[in-house]
């Protein structure tokens, strides 16, 4: 069912609206000439390694002897990692059905996560990293530019977090690229290694669409928690 | 006499410290009037937010070992201080001084620490 | 006045007769712990990174170039020259520690390249201020106490008794504190400027607004929100931003609000920071608009983007009050 609305501009011709398939808008550019990655993108499931963190991937990393600890099983009684609004680490973040948006500016980029209302900044001068980084959620990330693609490095993770059905300790260390071939389209690359969980580093590839519909994610703020587990069937 | 009376003052802790510095909730439930000084092994260094903590194993006069939870400022305040996730580690022998409990548990407010080395740093 | 040394502490008391009339302050030294260059020697065109470490200092800067620097941090620098990079700690009663290091650097570089923050003056495309940057918060100074309407004494916020929440906070867990109040908490905030909006995201408590500058309405109906929903406009080179849609969650200065609460902002950049002018309107709770004194935001040059902020550890302070301590 479709309902139309005309809206008449003096002074010019209607033009033909077409329900087919445009043809792709080119990448934005920044000032600098570099891609402007800037927009609201939506998450899709798709691509490698991920399924929300409901499990291991079958098709996951191999572990290093007596790593097996760190790959995740949820007892049944477990609310998950998305119970906790808590932030999330790496490619985790993009697989929660939520939007998130990019702000790139000349020196940095940002990040903002609709889920679960936190932000991440990333300078794009280079570098380097703290000598000892302390411990965070989302790791201290720097960027550079090779070509069209932003290659972000992290290290600084503290051990509290998942990524994509493995926990990890704090030596993680994740590099990201991220390309915009066309305006509507992101493409995006992890590269995980732990050398104390991991026998090599494992990449796992996203693509992501431009919400054209949308100016920014909206706020999210976790101030309704309750204690799920007091909802299991009591044994 | 006077000199060793006020350091006597001193160590137990009677001058008042410097305000303690935003920290996100009251801090009616502290005694920061009347501060002390608590001496210890670390236990645990939670280096996290919106407030750090050193748990601190204090040994009293009897000999009893009595966990204190030492709360400080907001990460990025110990940053300002010079701090980072490191300055204290599990098994340091460190003292902390600043408000108590009004309840009586083994909890304070610290604004100042004195590091292994001896070193004093704000907290 | 008597000196006296204890722990390495300087506390200085009164007159040997009784107690000190003004209780004396303990404040810890501050220090250099290290300051450091690698690699010390260059071709030119090289990088080197300065690392540096102090504790309880006042203010610290690096010189030349670098300028004001956090406690802790290190820098990547391309000197053209040999240079020497003095580290200067001010600290409690007027002390001034310094240290230095010199970088040699063989042969003539093309062209130093800096990681700089925008200019002070910079614009965007359209000619517009680009406010993008770090800023720190600035406490409110001479604000005079709304008039409120009968009845509404009831917002008036409590903070008596076994109050759990801070001076600014209402609660004590890392809830987005509204507008203007977030600004009076001692957090800084990053403003990153596009051209058709910005972002201000803030380090405490890890959240951010969206703020457009293409003139653009408020939505009809807003679903009410702990931040708002803003729009901006420029007035000349002032900001100017118009917000509604705020939840009851909130306080400004001492104040709840109800949903009606309209607040308008402007912010114009100065030599030191932002200038901030703020009016507060809520027709349930005050009698006019609550027009705030002017001040400035003060810009950071020493922090290259706000930190993460993750509230995970919140304990249960309300059992900390003891049983007589009734006031």
């Amino acid at each position: 069912m479709t309902k139309s609305v005309t809206v008449n501009v003096a002074g010019t011709t209607p033009i033909e609206t077409s329900e087919a398939g445009t043809p792709k808008k080119e990448t934005p550019r920044a000032a600098n000439g570099k891609p402007d990655l800037s927009g609201v993108y939506d998450v899709s499931f798709g691509g490698g390694g991920g399924r929300g963190g409901r499990g291991p991937a079958t098709d996951g990393p191999e572990l290093k002897p007596g790593a097996e600890k760190y790959r995740v099983v949820r007892p049944a009684e477990d609310t998950g990692i998305y119970s906790d609004c808590m932030p999330l680490a790496g490619p985790q973040a993009f697989s929660v059905p939520y939007q998130f948006q990019i702000v790139e500016s000349a020196h940095s980029v940002a990040i903002l996560y609709g889920y679960p209302g936190t932000f991440r900044t990333i300078p794009t001068d280079g570098g380097p990293h703290p000598a000892d980084p302390d411990p965070t959620w989302m790791g201290d990330s720097i960027g550079h530019w090779e070509g069209d693609t932003l290659v972000v490095d992290t290290v600084g993770f503290n051990d509290k977090t998942e990524i994509n059905g493995f926990r990890h300790t704090e030596a993680l260390h994740i590099i990201e690229r991220f390309r915009r071939p066309d305006a509507n389209t992101l493409q995006y690359e992890a590269t995980m290694e732990d050398p104390n969980v991991f026998v090599k580093p494992w990449t796992v590839a996203r693509t992501f669409s431009l919400r054209t519909d949308l100016a920014k994610v909206d706020e999210f703020v976790c101030e309704h928690n309750i204690d799920y587990t007091k909802f299991f069937e009591k044994k | 006499m006077k000199l060793r009376l006020m350091a006597l003052a001193i160590a137990l802790g009677t001058m008042p410290l410097a305000t303690p510095g935003f920290a996100h909730h009251s801090t009616a439930m502290y005694n920061m009037t009347n501060p002390v000084t608590v001496t210890g092994v670390v236990k645990r260094f939670e280096w996290v937010n919106p407030h750090a903590y050193i748990y601190l194993e204090v040994t009293d006069e009897s000999g009893k070992k009595v966990e204190w939870q030492i709360e400080m400022m907001s990460l990025n305040h110990l940053k300002s201080y010079g701090w980072t996730h490191a300055t204290v580690k599990p098994g340091d022998t460190i003292s902390c001084t600043g408000g108590a409990a009004k309840s009586g548990d083994p909890a304070m407010l610290s604004s100042l620490v004195k590091l292994a080395d001896g070193r004093t740093i704000k907290s | 006045m008597r000196v006296i040394h204890c722990f390495g502490l300087m506390v200085l008391t009164a007159a040997a007769q009784g107690p000190p009339a003004r209780p004396a302050r303990v404040v810890p030294p501050a220090r250099i712990v290290s300051f450091t260059a690698k690699p010390e020697s260059i071709q030119a065109g090289q990088p080197v990174v300065l690392v540096w470490a102090t504790e309880n200092p006042n203010g610290v800067t690096i010189d030349p170039d670098v300028g004001r620097v956090a406690a802790r941090g290190s820098r990547q620098i391309f000197p053209s020259t040999s240079t020497t990079y003095t580290l200067k700690v001010t600290g409690p009663q007027d002390s001034l520690l310094t240290k230095s290091v010199t970088v040699t650097v063989a042969g003539t570089a093309a062209g130093a390249v800096s990681k700089a923050a925008p200019p002070k003056d910079a614009r965007m495309p359209d000619g517009k201020p680009d406010l993008t940057g770090v800023y720190g918060f600035a406490g409110v100074r001479g604000l005079a106490e709304p008039e409120l309407k009968p009845g509404a004494e009831k917002y008036k916020v409590d903070r008596s008794g076994h109050f759990v929440g801070g001076r600014t906070t209402l609660g004590t867990d890392c809830v987005p504190l509204g507008v203007p109040q977030t600004f009076v908490t001692p957090y800084p905030f990053q403003i990153v400027q596009k051209q058709n909006f910005l972002v201000m995201l803030f380090e405490y408590p890890n959240t951010f607004r969206f703020i457009p500058l293409d003139g653009r309405p408020h939505s009809a109906d807003p679903d009410p929100t702990w931040m708002g929903e803003s729009v901006g406009r420029w007035d000349g080179d002032t900001l100017v931003v118009d917000t509604i849609g705020f939840n009851t969650k909130t306080e400004v200065s001492g104040y709840l609000h109800s949903e009606a609460l309209h607040v308008v902002e402007r912010y114009h950049r100065v030599a030191n920071g932002l200038q901030y002018d703020v009016t507060v309107e809520d027709p349930n709770v005050f009698q006019k608009p609550w027009v705030f004194p002017s001040r400035v935001l003060p810009a950071r040059p020493d922090e290259e983007r706000v930190d993460e902020f993750v509230c995970e550890n919140n304990v249960d302070y309300g059992k900390f009050f003891g049983k007589d301590d009734k006031k």
